[in-house]
C-alpha cells in the first residue's frame, strides 16, 4: 500500500501552488487529477493577473489579497505574466448610472493599497488607441496583465517534482477512505494505465474550485460552494494592449484583455449545480461581443475564434448573486466544521492568489501533522528562474528563424534550452508543424517527455499548437504522427485521439461559425473529410480522453 | 455586340471558371477571366473525386453511383444536368479535362466507371476516380505486396512511420473486409533529400529540389538499399514541374513502382493542377486577369452587361455578352456566411437558406459528420442550362454558374469535388456560347 503525508486533489492553480507549497516545506505529497493538468477552471479561465481595481469598492478583502499576490508573482514568476498595465474606462451611461462610482473606486483602490491615476480620455486614446472615443473617463492602474495560467499550473508541479512531490494527472479520487470520522486515503482510478489502487494518507486537501462540493462530500463533509461559470470569446488578435475594464459596478461583459497572440473578452455570471455541465449560452456569446464593442468597436469586425465557459467556485449562498459574492478564499477545516478529521478544503479566491491559499491550506496542514516548516513559496522563483535569455544567440545555437525561439522562450521560460536541445544533434527536431504559435517538433516531444502531456489535446495546453488560426486543422495531424513514431502509439487510438482534439476545438468554433471562422473550417473539412475520409472512416473510433460529466457535443 | 470587351466573361481562377474558359476559347469565342487569386482548387489534393460516396456506402463504379444519385437527390447538380445527360456530359468534361491538362504535360488516369481506394498522408484511404499518372494506385490491388513509406526527415507533413503503422493496424483490416484478396505489409523510413538538408522543407521545396537532374539521381541511390524487394514505394512529392519523368526515372532505377501521396495542405498537386490549367487557359486564348477581383455586377433589362472589378488597385469595367460565375464556395469567398445568411457577394443572386435560423443551426454537433453540415448545400441554385435562379425565375438571361457555388451538394463528404466542377463548367460554358451566338 502506497503511503503519503498529504494528498492534494485537485491540479488546478490552487492545487499546484498547494502541491508546491508542500513539497517545499519537506512534506512527501501527492497531487491527483481526474484529467489533464489545468484542465478545469483555470484551464479556460481568464488569464487575468488581477491589481484588484475590480473589485472595489464592493470586495476590499478580495482586492487587497490581489494586489499583495500579484506583487509576489512580480517576484516569484516574471517569465509566466505579463505586466500591460490596465485601465477602467466609463462611458456617459456609466455615469448616468452611478455618478459616484469613479470616486467610490478610487478611494477602494487607495484604501487597498492598489495604484491608480485618473488619467484624461486624451491619454487614454493615446494608451490604448483601438479604445472607443466615446469613453468619458478613464482610470489607470499598473498592476494589471496577464497570468499565462497554463505554463503557472504545470510549473509550479514541475517546482513540486522537483523538491520531490508526486504529480499524477489523469489520477481520478473515486472514494475518501476513512476510518470512522478520520479520513484514511484515497480509492484512486490512473485512466491511462486502467487501474485502481489506493493511497493511505494523514491529510487530504481538496483543491477542486467548483468541484469541492463534490469532493467534500465522498469526505462526508460539506463545503458551500456556488459553482458560477462565465462565457468568454477569444479574439484573433491583440486588439489591445493593456487589460480593459468598464469603470461601473461589475457586470457581464466589461473586461477584455490581452493573452498570448490573441485577446479574451469576458464575461457573464450565472449559477449552475453541476460544474461538469457546462453550456455556452449562444446569447451570452452575442452579448460578449456587443459589450466587448462597446469598449473596443473593432471586435465586431475581426474573427472570434472560439467561445467558451468556466465554473468560477464561488463561496457563498445561493441566493446572493454571483457579482455579490467576495472574491476570497476561504481554508475549511472540516475537522472544525463538521468533524472530519484530516481533511480540509481549499477553494474561492482567484488564480492570482493560488500561492496564499496553499499557504493558508498547507499551514493548516501542518498544525493537523504536527510538522513546524516555514512557507517559503513567496521568496523562491518558480522553476529558478534567474536567466536572462538571449533570443539572437540560442536562434544561431539551434539554426532556427528568430521568432521561433521568441515564442518559445514565451512559454517555457527558463526551460527554453532543456527543451530545444534536441536540435542540436537532431536538426529535424526544429522543424515547425505550427506556423500560428511557431512550435517545433521538439517543443512537441518536450512537452510530452517532460511536462505530462499525453494526449494531443494536452500537448496544445503546453505548446499552443492548434490555439492559433489553424483550429488545429494543419497540426494537429503532424502531432498525430510524433505520437506514433516518438511515443509508440497504436494508430487506432491516435486516429481517434485526433478525432478528439478536432471535437473539442469545434465545440468552440461552432459557436462563432460565420465569416472567416467557418472559411477554416471548410479548409479543415478538406483536410480531414476530403481528404482524410475521416467523415467515414472516423464513425467507430470513440472518444480518446476519459469524460467527466458531458461531452460539449 | 459591337464594343463589348469580350464575348464571355469568366468570374473565377479555380478548376471550374478555367475549364469553362479553356473550352470556348478553343471554340474560338474571345473570353476573358478574372480572378482574384489562385482558386481553392490549389487547396485540393491533386486527386479528382467524382462520386465516392452515395448515402455513406463506398460507391464503385461512379457511372451507376451517379444514376442511383439522379433518382434519389433532386437538388443535385448532377440531377439538376439530368439523368438522361449526365453521364455523357460527364465523359464529355473528363475527357476535355484530361485533354487539356495533358497539354500542359499533366496525365490524369482512371475512367468513370471505376473508383479506386487511395492511401492518404494521414494514414487513411479515400475513394477517388481519376488521379493524376504518379497518383493513380488501387490499394484494393494489392496482393502480398510490401509497400514502402518514404518521409523527408525536415519535412513535418507527411510521417512515413504513422501512415505505415496505420495502414497495417488501421486500413489493411478495413480493405480486406471490402476484398478479402488484399495483402500487403507497410514499412517505411526516412530519407533528406539532396539539395535540401538543412532546415525546415514544404512539400514544395521536396518537390523543386526532386526537379533538379543531379539530386534526382543522388535521391535515387539513397533509396536504393531501402527499395529492395518493395512493390510500391511512396513518396510525399515527386516533383514540382517534372513529377511525372521523375516518376519515370525513379521507377527505372529502383525496379519498384513510385507513387506520390496525395498532396496535404498546403498542397503540391492541388498547385501543379492550378498551374496546368491556367498555363492552358492562356495557350488556349484566355485572357487571365490575375489580381482582379469582382466587386459588383453592371445589370439592364433582365442581362448583365459588364462587371465593375477591382484591377491592380483601379476600378474598371468589363463588359461581355455573357457571364460565368465561378467563384467557389466559402473558402474562395464565392459564398460568404453571415451570421443570419448567405450571400453571394459579386452579383448577390439571393441564396435560400432555411427560414428563422442562423448559422448555429447550419452545423452539426460533430466537426466531420459523415452526410455533412447544413451549410456545405447552401449556394446558387440553377437551372439545367446553369443559369442561376432566384425564386424559381431566370436571375439573368446571360449569367450562368458553375463548379462549387452551386447548391444542393457536398464535395466533402460525398467526395465529388471535380466532378461536379468539371460538368458544370462544360455546361455552363456550352450554354454561354449557345446564348451569344
Amino acid at each position: 500500500m502506497e503511503k503519503k503525508s498529504v494528498v492534494v486533489i485537485g491540479a488546478g492553480s490552487t492545487g499546484a501552488a498547494t502541491i508546491r507549497d508542500l513539497s517545499m516545506r519537506g512534506i512527501d505529497a501527492v497531487l491527483l487529477e481526474r484529467g489533464d493538468l489545468c484542465s478545469g477552471t483555470t484551464g479556460k479561465c481568464h488569464g487575468m493577473l488581477h491589481s484588484g481595481g475590480r473589485y472595489v469598492p464592493q470586495d476590499k478583502e478580495g482586492a487587497s489579497e490581489c494586489i499583495r499576490e500579484t506583487k509576489i508573482l512580480f517576484k516569484i514568476a516574471p517569465h509566466l505574466i505579463e505586466v500591460t498595465g490596465g485601465m477602467f474606462v466609463g462611458f456617459e451611461e456609466d455615469e448616468k448610472a452611478d455618478p459616484n462610482f469613479k470616486d467610490k473606486k478610487l478611494q477602494g483602490c487607495k484604501e487597498c493599497g492598489i495604484p491608480v491615476e485618473e488619467i484624461s480620455v486624451k491619454k487614454a486614446l493615446e494608451i490604448e488607441p483601438s479604445l472607443s472615443p466615446e469613453i468619458t473617463s478613464a482610470l489607470w492602474i499598473p498592476d494589471e496583465g496577464s497570468l499565462h495560467e497554463f505554463h503557472f499550473v504545470c510549473y509550479m508541479c514541475l517546482d513540486a517534482k522537483r523538491h520531490g512531490a508526486d504529480i499524477r494527472p489523469y489520477n481520478e479520487v473515486l472514494e475518501i477512505l476513512r476510518d470512522g470520522k478520520t479520513v484514511t486515503g484515497v480509492r484512486v482510478k490512473d485512466h491511462i494505465k486502467d487501474r485502481i489502487y489506493e493511497i493511505r494518507s494523514e491529510a487530504i486537501i481538496s483543491a477542486s474550485g467548483p468541484w469541492a462540493g463534490k469532493i467534500a462530500k465522498m469526505a462526508g463533509a460539506n463545503v458551500p460552494i456556488n459553482p458560477t461559470p462565465g462565457v468568454m470569446v477569444v479574439v484573433n488578435r491583440r486588439v489591445v494592449n493593456h487589460v480593459i475594464n468598464r469603470l461601473r459596478k461589475a457586470t457581464d461583459g466589461d473586461i477584455i484583455l490581452p493573452h498570448h497572440t490573441t485577446a479574451i473578452i469576458g464575461t457573464t455570471s450565472w449559477p449552475v449545480d453541476d460544474p461538469d455541465k457546462l453550456p455556452t449560452p449562444k446569447d451570452h456569446v452575442e452579448r460578449m461581443i456587443k459589450d466587448g464593442t462597446r469598449m473596443i468597436p473593432i471586435v465586431e469586425k475581426c474573427r472570434l475564434l472560439r467561445a467558451y465557459s468556466a465554473a468560477r467556485p464561488l463561496i457563498g449562498l445561493k441566493d446572493v448573486p454571483g457579482r455579490d459574492i467576495s472574491r476570497t478564499f476561504e481554508a475549511f477545516d472540516h475537522e472544525k466544521i463538521d468533524g472530519i478529521k484530516g481533511f480540509i478544503t481549499i477553494t474561492g479566491g482567484k488564480m492570482c492568489t493560488a500561492r496564499a491559499m496553499a499557504e493558508a491550506a498547507v499551514n493548516l496542514a501542518c498544525n493537523k501533522l504536527g510538522i513546524r516548516a516555514e512557507c517559503t513559496t513567496d521568496k523562491e522563483p518558480i522553476i529558478g528562474y534567474d536567466e536572462e535569455i538571449d533570443v539572437a544567440k540560442l536562434s544561431e545555437e539551434y539554426g532556427l528563424v528568430k521568432l521561433y525561439t521568441q515564442r518559445a522562450v514565451d512559454r517555457l521560460g527558463p526551460l527554453t534550452r532543456k527543451a530545444l536541445d534536441p536540435i542540436k544533434s537532431a536538426p529535424y527536431r526544429g522543424c515547425w508543424l505550427c506556423t500560428d504559435e511557431f512550435v517545433t517538433r521538439a517543443e512537441i516531444e518536450y512537452a510530452v517527455k517532460n511536462l505530462w502531456g499525453h494526449y494531443i489535446y494536452d500537448i496544445r495546453r503546453r505548446t499552443r499548437q492548434s490555439m492559433g488560426t489553424c483550429r488545429g486543422g494543419t497540426c494537429s495531424h503532424v502531432v498525430a504522427g510524433i505520437q506514433v513514431e516518438e511515443f509508440n502509439w497504436d494508430p487506432v487510438d491516435v486516429h481517434a485521439d485526433l478525432m478528439s482534439i478536432l471535437k473539442l476545438r469545434w465545440a468552440g468554433d461552432k459557436l462563432l461559425l460565420w465569416g472567416d471562422n467557418l472559411r477554416q473550417y471548410k479548409l479543415n473539412e478538406a483536410i480531414y473529410s476530403c481528404l482524410g475520409n475521416y467523415d467515414k472512416l472516423g464513425k467507430g473510433l470513440p472518444f480518446s480522453m476519459p469524460v467527466f460529466g458531458e461531452l460539449p457535443w | 455586340m459591337v464594343g463589348k470587351d469580350f464575348d464571355v466573361l469568366v468570374v473565377g481562377g479555380g478548376a471550374s471558371g478555367l475549364i469553362s474558359a479553356i473550352y470556348l476559347a478553343k471554340k474560338g469565342l474571345n473570353v476573358g477571366l478574372i480572378k482574384k487569386a489562385s482558386g481553392a482548387t490549389q487547396m485540393t489534393s491533386g486527386l479528382f473525386d467524382v462520386l465516392g460516396y452515395m448515402n455513406d456506402e463506398l460507391v464503385f463504379n461512379p457511372i451507376e453511383g451517379i444514376k442511383r444519385l439522379t433518382k434519389e437527390k433532386m437538388g443535385h447538380p448532377y440531377s439538376i444536368v439530368g439523368e438522361e445527360n449526365v453521364i455523357e456530359e460527364l465523359k464529355e468534361a473528363t475527357s476535355f479535362f484530361k485533354k487539356i491538362v495533358a497539354e500542359a504535360n499533366y496525365s490524369y488516369e482512371g475512367e468513370l466507371s471505376k473508383n479506386i481506394l487511395t492511401i492518404t498522408p494521414l494514414g487513411t484511404y479515400k475513394p477517388t476516380c481519376l488521379a493524376p499518372k504518379w497518383m493513380y494506385l488501387n490499394v484494393l490491388g494489392f496482393r502480398k505486396s510490401k509497400l514502402l513509406f518514404v518521409g523527408v526527415r525536415n519535412y513535418v507533413g507527411v510521417n512515413p512511420v504513422y501512415v505505415a503503422r496505420s495502414f497495417n493496424s488501421f486500413l489493411l483490416p478495413s480493405l480486406v473486409k471490402i476484398d478479402k484478396e488484399v495483402e500487403a505489409q507497410a514499412e517505411a523510413t526516412y530519407m533528406y533529400v539532396p539539395g535540401l538538408e538543412e532546415g525546415a522543407a514544404t512539400s514544395f521545396d521536396v518537390g523543386i529540389a526532386l526537379d533538379d537532374q543531379e539530386n534526382l539521381k543522388e535521391f535515387a541511390s539513397r533509396l536504393s538499399k531501402d527499395a529492395k524487394g518493395v512493390d510500391f514505394l511512396f513518396l510525399p512529392a515527386l516533383g514540382y514541374k517534372k513529377p511525372m519523368e521523375n516518376q519515370r526515372y525513379l521507377k527505372d532505377e529502383l525496379g519498384t513502382e513510385v507513387i506520390e501521396l496525395p498532396s496535404v495542405v498546403p498542397s503540391i498537386a492541388g498547385r501543379r493542377l492550378t498551374l496546368a490549367l491556367e498555363d492552358a487557359a492562356v495557350k488556349s486564348g484566355v485572357k487571365v486577369h490575375d489580381a482582379c477581383k469582382g466587386l459588383s455586377a453592371i445589370r439592364s433589362n433582365g442581362e448583365c452587361t459588364a462587371i465593375r472589378a477591382s484591377y491592380g488597385g483601379s476600378e474598371i469595367e468589363m463588359e461581355a455578352s455573357a457571364f460565368i460565375l465561378a467563384t467557389g464556395s466559402y473558402i474562395a469567398e464565392g459564398l460568404v456566411m453571415e451570421k443570419n445568411g448567405v450571400k453571394e457577394p459579386l452579383f448577390e443572386i439571393p441564396i435560400s437558406t432555411p427560414p428563422n435560423e442562423t448559422y448555429s443551426e447550419w452545423a452539426k454537433k460533430e466537426p466531420f459528420p459523415s452526410a455533412g453540415h447544413p451549410s456545405s448545400f447552401f449556394g446558387v441554385n440553377v437551372d439545367k442550362t446553369m443559369r442561376p435562379l432566384s425564386n424559381q425565375k431566370v436571375f439573368c438571361d446571360n449569367l450562368f454558374a458553375c463548379g462549387s457555388i452551386l447548391a444542393g451538394y457536398d464535395y466533402a463528404t460525398e467526395k465529388s469535388g471535380l466532378g461536379v466542377c468539371a460538368v458544370t463548367a462544360l455546361i455552363a460554358a456550352k450554354e454561354a456560347g449557345e446564348y451569344i451566338k
